[in-house]
């Protein structure tokens, strides 16, 4: 925890998402940064995305002794392209997991810094 | 002569290295200051004479500094000195420039390799390979990876390759297998006598899918230096120099390691172009390109780089194959890594690359020679940490 990534933290904490995004342009910043990458503003506020996002990559977690695989993805938020959050893909497999799925937001862990995870939905 | 400061104006002279092994029974220290020795003594410098020193420190691993080899070879003249990011290009390429610049007359440029306790199992049930600690996250962006156990983005944008232009595991298994053929003729090699057919890579376990160990470039003990100097003072020296005819790194925007490595192609593109136009070339000029393989998939975006081919490396990859041979030559002429690359001749991030090119372009690679080499291009690193240069015979 930093400065800049305080109020993320604080967020898990909540089983909240939340974000740094730019109160000047409007730019959302993750990971978060002291200043805005687009217009370089000090103005750095949080909100919390919707949850909705894509799968822009994975990648199956090499195995740690004793454990499964598990798939970690890259979710690309619905809020702006190349807003990505790296979380587990929650029933995915090698074989089941897909580029471009639509993912919904979830919630494990015990605390006190819960874990984001995404679950891919049914293929249409 | 050009008006370019660096062109034609800088030259490498001495060439050095450490036995590469699994385990050389040195420290790391020990290794380093072999290389240096080495390559001074190569050059014909007299030790009295160097003035630069430059190594690579730090990254996900310890390494050495300048003031431990200028204290342990009693080196005490040095007026320039200069610790570098990985990878090893950049310690060169550092050299370069100061030498340019006329910071110092002589500069030793180093890396140093161990297989520390945090590579594998292997090396944590050996007392002398405790990494000593320390934190490296430049990036600042480690701790919110850490719950899913800091998952490597260049394997996931090497997915992404794959779903968007349909690249394939055995266009990997091409440069794996092209640079293990070529460490089988590399005395130096870690993997000398350890054939690899395309069979034997294709029915590999995958560690990372789609990558298997031998994706993953070799852990090994050893250590590399060069000696730079001026054009001119290596016109006075025994051996035959190698000319810098430009060198350049690159960062195109979004590099975060663990969110966003998947636009590392157009940092290379950055570098590539740097170098075609510092020169006035393309790749058709090149006899040899020694591409960096710390990773397979790195070594594959670089060749997209390279030759300008965005998204067809698997097409290149398949024109360029010699089956026969078990080795590619781009464009019917060019050959890739003949000393065997960080697959084959082990890991020194990309030093191995430098020093083969010397070699070549001196007519000293025995086996290995490349008829008539003139021009090398050599590629190190990923984004945001790269180097890449073009070197030529004196
Ligand atoms: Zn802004």
């Amino acid at each position: 925890m930093d400065h800049d990534t305080r109020t993320y933290w604080e967020g898990l904490a909540e089983r909240k998402l939340t974000l740094a995004r730019c109160g000047d342009c409007r730019q959302w910043i993750h990971p978060p940064k002291g200043c805005c990458p687009a217009c370089w503003s000090d103005n750095i506020g949080h909100e919390q995305p919707s949850g909705e996002a894509t799968l822009f990559s994975y990648l199956v977690q090499p195995i740690a002794p004793g454990g499964a695989p598990t798939v970690v993805g890259w979710a690309e938020l619905a809020e702006q392209p190349r807003l990505i959050v790296v979380a587990p893909i929650l029933d995915a497999t090698a074989e089941t997991v897909r580029i471009g799925a639509k993912l919904t937001l979830e919630w494990t862990g015990d605390g006190p810094y819960f874990q984001p995870v995404f679950r891919q939905e049914a293929q249409s | 002569m050009s008006a370019d400061p660096i062109r034609d104006k800088v030259a490498i002279v001495g060439i050095g290295a450490s036995k590469l092994s699994r385990d050389g029974g040195r420290s790391i220290g020990a290794l380093a200051c072999d290389a240096v020795r080495a390559a001074i003594r190569d050059s014909g410098v007299p030790r009295e004479a160097i003035d630069g020193l430059s190594g690579i420190y730090s990254t996900d691993q310890p390494t050495v500094w300048p003031g431990y080899v200028a204290e342990s070879l009693g080196l005490s003249n040095i007026v320039w000195s200069n610790c570098a990011t990985p990878p090893s290009a950049n310690t060169v390429s550092e050299g370069i420039l100061a030498v340019a610049a006329g910071a110092c007359d002589y500069a030793v440029c180093y890396h140093a390799k161990f297989r520390w306790d945090t590579v594998s199992a292997a090396a944590r049930k050996d007392p002398m390979r405790r990494a000593p600690k320390g934190a490296f996250d430049p990036a600042l962006s480690i701790p919110l990876v850490e719950s899913v156990g800091v998952p490597n983005g260049m394997f996931a944008a090497f997915q992404r390759h794959m779903h968007l232009y349909g690249t394939r595991r055995d266009h990997l298994g091409r440069i794996v297998v092209n640079n293990r053929n070529w460490a089988l003729q590399n005395d130096q090699a870690v993997c000398h006598d350890a054939p690899l057919t395309m069979d034997d890579y294709m029915a590999a376990p995958l560690i990372a899918p789609p990558l298997s160990a031998f994706d993953m470039d070799m852990p090994i003990d050893g250590a590399m230096a060069v000696v730079i100097t001026s054009a001119e003072r290596a016109a006075d020296l025994p051996g035959k120099r190698v000319l810098v005819e430009a060198s350049a790194n690159a960062i195109a925007g979004k590099s975060d390691f663990f969110f966003q490595a998947f636009d590392t192609y157009d940092s290379y593109r950055l570098l590539i172009q740097r170098l075609w136009d510092k020169t006035g070339y393309g790749i058709d000029d090149m006899d040899l390109v020694n591409i960096y393989d710390g990773f397979s998939s790195l070594a594959l975006e670089w060749i997209e780089a390279a030759f300008d081919v965005r998204g067809e490396a698997g097409r290149l990859l398949e024109d360029s194959w010699d089956a026969k041979t078990g080795r590619l030559l781009f464009n019917g002429r060019i050959p890739m890594c003949t000393h065997g690359g960080n697959l084959g001749e082990g890991r020194v991030q990309g030093f191995g690359h430098v020093m083969e090119a010397v070699r070549q372009l001196r007519g000293d690679a025995g086996s290995r020679q490349v008829a008539g080499a003139a021009r090398v291009l050599v590629t190190n690193g990923n984004n945001p940490v790269n180097a890449g240069m073009i070197l030529r015979a004196g």
